[in-house]
């Protein structure tokens, strides 16, 4: 209750496992994890695949949950959350899925899988969850409406079938989406489409949201703030044009020096933190991108894990290394 | 000079409701140590133009071309034996490995051994044993991890090994079939660097196909834009990128997000995904063109803009 008109998504010490598919071993999806995610904001979690964003998405609408730490979305600690608590929370947060060819029942109409929701609220009419459905596929750009309504998802398109996702997630207009993805599937096209619908969207009803991306692009195109997630550790965390323009940790400028140099503004820079062949061996205390980091020190970085610790300019980066905010020359 | 030509190769495929033109009438040429890419969004045709060149088209699938010429010889009169033996030693696949491309129940190396053993006969075991452990090196992949199973690879180790197979005879020619697309961007800046370095340490060719304009815009000499089957514009990276005369290539572009990009900023565009191919008579874009006008009824000639640059649009080089 205490500070959650300011913050709608807030973890703690969050650690996440899975046991491995032979059963003998365990991968630790999450390590540790603070985030703080702000009301009203759009916020990236941006990282490569096997890093942990999905799971940590899974864990804010409690589709998982944590072994470890706490997990506090929308005022509730979703450790706690059982009975009628659990069911307004749903109510309240929502998430779109990466693959909207997997998401959607095949065997359901359009109509029908916009208007579940409303039905297990259970509080319209079926005149007026009609009604409801039709407003939702209008604003989500699948127009006129009507048309949709009995179609099902093998008569819809990758775009459009995304849409009637973001359509259900939205119906009952939830406090909190996370969009995990949601345009891996699609062709770029249709990409920035449905960015700009989650864009007009958010800013149309001050919903905060959690966008899930491997794309560095897509996250500052979007997103207000972004958290870097590398081998389950978050290592920066900041505004997205001060964590993209001036990355501090290592890993995330191995990410800015990788990506095409295509429509890339300004005068191109090369961080160079990126080894060209990872250190031997393994460092299970030490800081995660130690095995490939150019800049680490030996000595420190192998042996201590760094915490995440402000620059001063708003960004936190988890490196012993980094300096903090001087001057934008850098 | 060039190493590949392809004069009006059309594919169609056979289905239950009838035949779909995959490729329709798509010309191009690649030359001598440059890579040409290929781009296009999903059902664009580009992967069917790879497959067809390679002549590794699904039983329903029919190709036909007034001429495919590769290394000054003409492929389309070459039997299915003869096209065999070129394949591999003069033109080879590296395809998206993520999936299918490595067998699972055999080690990497043999893999890349049996490729080698196959197409190159003459070589003899233990040449071909040292040329596929160069190859492994080549490609970066450490010596104890040849003899892994594909399983036990990460992605980019995959693909690397993918790679090694491909130019392991020697091609003058090869088709990269989205080979990062299933990879991370640091894993894809590795693997597209490594291509390239090798592409000119052994004056290759590469027919490079993706739907990502950046990866495209980054490693290519020449572009081709493709739309539902047809070749829509052309030319070298510079013309295509900063002179697009096509309002498809416009779109694309336009509808690419790049470092550049802000949610304040607006993107123009509204379009959706490529019809079926063929599926009307006139300019394939037509119905999706902000520029159209009642003459795109008619199917667009190719207009010559320079001699390397050339655009399928009525409009030419007047469109603005």
């Amino acid at each position: 209750m205490d500070s959650s008109r300011a913050t709608a998504i807030e973890l703690q010490g969050v650690t996440k496992s899975f046991r491995t598919q032979s059963g003998r071993g365990t991968v630790v999806a999450l390590d540790a994890v603070d985030l703080a995610v702000e009301t009203g904001e759009i916020f990236g979690l941006v990282g490569e695949s096997g890093s942990g964003k999905t799971t940590a998405g899974r864990l804010m609408v409690r589709l998982d949950r944590a072994d470890e730490g706490v997990v506090r979305v929308a005022g509730a600690d979703l450790n706690r959350l059982r009975g009628k608590g659990l069911r307004d929370f749903r109510r309240k947060v929502q998430m779109i899925f990466q693959d909207p060819y997997q998401s959607l029942n095949p065997y359901m109409s359009v109509s029908d899988t916009v208007g579940e929701p409303l039905i297990i609220a259970g509080e319209l009419s079926p005149a007026e969850r009609r009604q409801k459905v039709l407003q939702m596929l209008a604003t989500v750009g699948l127009g006129p409406p009507e048309a949709f309504l009995r179609r099902y998802p093998h008569q819809l398109s990758g775009g459009q079938r995304q849409r009637v996702a973001i359509a259900r997630a939205m119906v009952l207009d939830p406090e909190i989406m996370v969009a995990d993805e949601p345009t891996s599937m699609l062709d770029a096209s249709m990409a920035v489409q449905i960015y700009q619908l989650l864009a007009s969207i958010q800013a149309g009803r001050a919903m905060t949201m959690v966008f899930i991306t491997h794309s560095l692009a897509a996250a500052h195109y979007l997103c207000d703030r972004i958290a870097v997630i590398y081998r389950g550790v978050v290592v920066e965390c900041g505004p997205a044009e001060t964590v993209i323009f001036h990355p501090r940790h290592p890993y995330t400028r191995a990410l800015m020096d990788a990506l095409p140099r295509h429509g890339r503004p300004g005068a191109q820079r090369r961080y160079g933190t990126l080894r060209p062949e990872p250190r031997p061996g393994r460092f299970p205390g030490g800081c995660v991108f130690f095995d490939h980091c150019n800049r680490a020190d030996p000595h420190r970085c192998a042996h201590r894990r760094p915490a995440l610790r402000s620059m001063g300019d708003g960004v936190s980066a988890a490196c012993f290394l980094a300096a903090p905010h001087r001057s934008r020359g850098m | 000079m060039d190493l590949l030509t392809v004069d009006n190769l059309t594919v169609q495929y056979l289905s239950r409701r009838g035949c779909v033109t995959a490729v329709d009438r798509v010309s191009f040429a690649l030359p001598r140590g440059q890579c040409f890419g290929l781009v296009g969004e999903s059902g664009s045709g580009k992967s069917t133009i790879g497959a067809a060149l390679m002549r590794l088209l699904p039983p329903n699938g029919r190709m036909r071309a007034d001429g495919i010429v590769l290394d000054g010889e003409e492929l389309t009169r070459l039997g299915e034996e003869e096209m065999r033996q070129r394949r591999w030693r003069k033109v080879s696949m590296v395809f998206q490995a993520a999936m299918n491309a490595l067998n699972p129940v055999k080690r990497v190396e043999d893999q890349v051994m049996e490729a080698v053993r196959t197409h190159l006969p003459e070589l003899g075991t233990p040449e071909a044993a040292r040329q596929v452990r160069q190859w492994f090196a080549r490609v970066g992949i450490p010596d104890n991890r040849r003899r892994d199973y594909p399983h036990q690879y990460s992605g980019g180790m995959r693909q690397r090994a993918v790679i090694a197979m491909a130019l392991s005879c020697h091609p003058a020619l090869v088709i990269a079939d989205e080979p990062t697309t299933a990879l991370d961007v640091i894993v894809q800046d590795q693997i597209l660097s490594l291509l390239g370095s090798l592409r000119r340490a052994r004056d290759m060719s590469i027919l490079l196909i993706s739907h990502d304009i950046s990866v495209v815009a980054d490693v290519c000499d020449r572009i081709g834009v493709l739309y539902a089957g047809r070749m829509v514009e052309s030319g070298t990276r510079r013309e295509v990128f900063e002179a697009p005369a096509h309002p498809y290539t416009r779109t694309l572009l336009a509808a690419h997000i790049t470092l550049a990009d802000r949610r304040g900023t607006p993107k123009t565009v509204s379009l959706p995904g490529p019809e079926e191919p063929g599926a009307a008579a006139g300019c394939c874009f037509r119905q999706r063109c902000p520029a159209c006008q009642p003459i795109c009824r008619q199917s667009p000639p190719w207009h010559w803009l320079s001699r390397t640059h050339g655009v399928r649009c009525h409009k030419g080089d007047r469109s603005t």
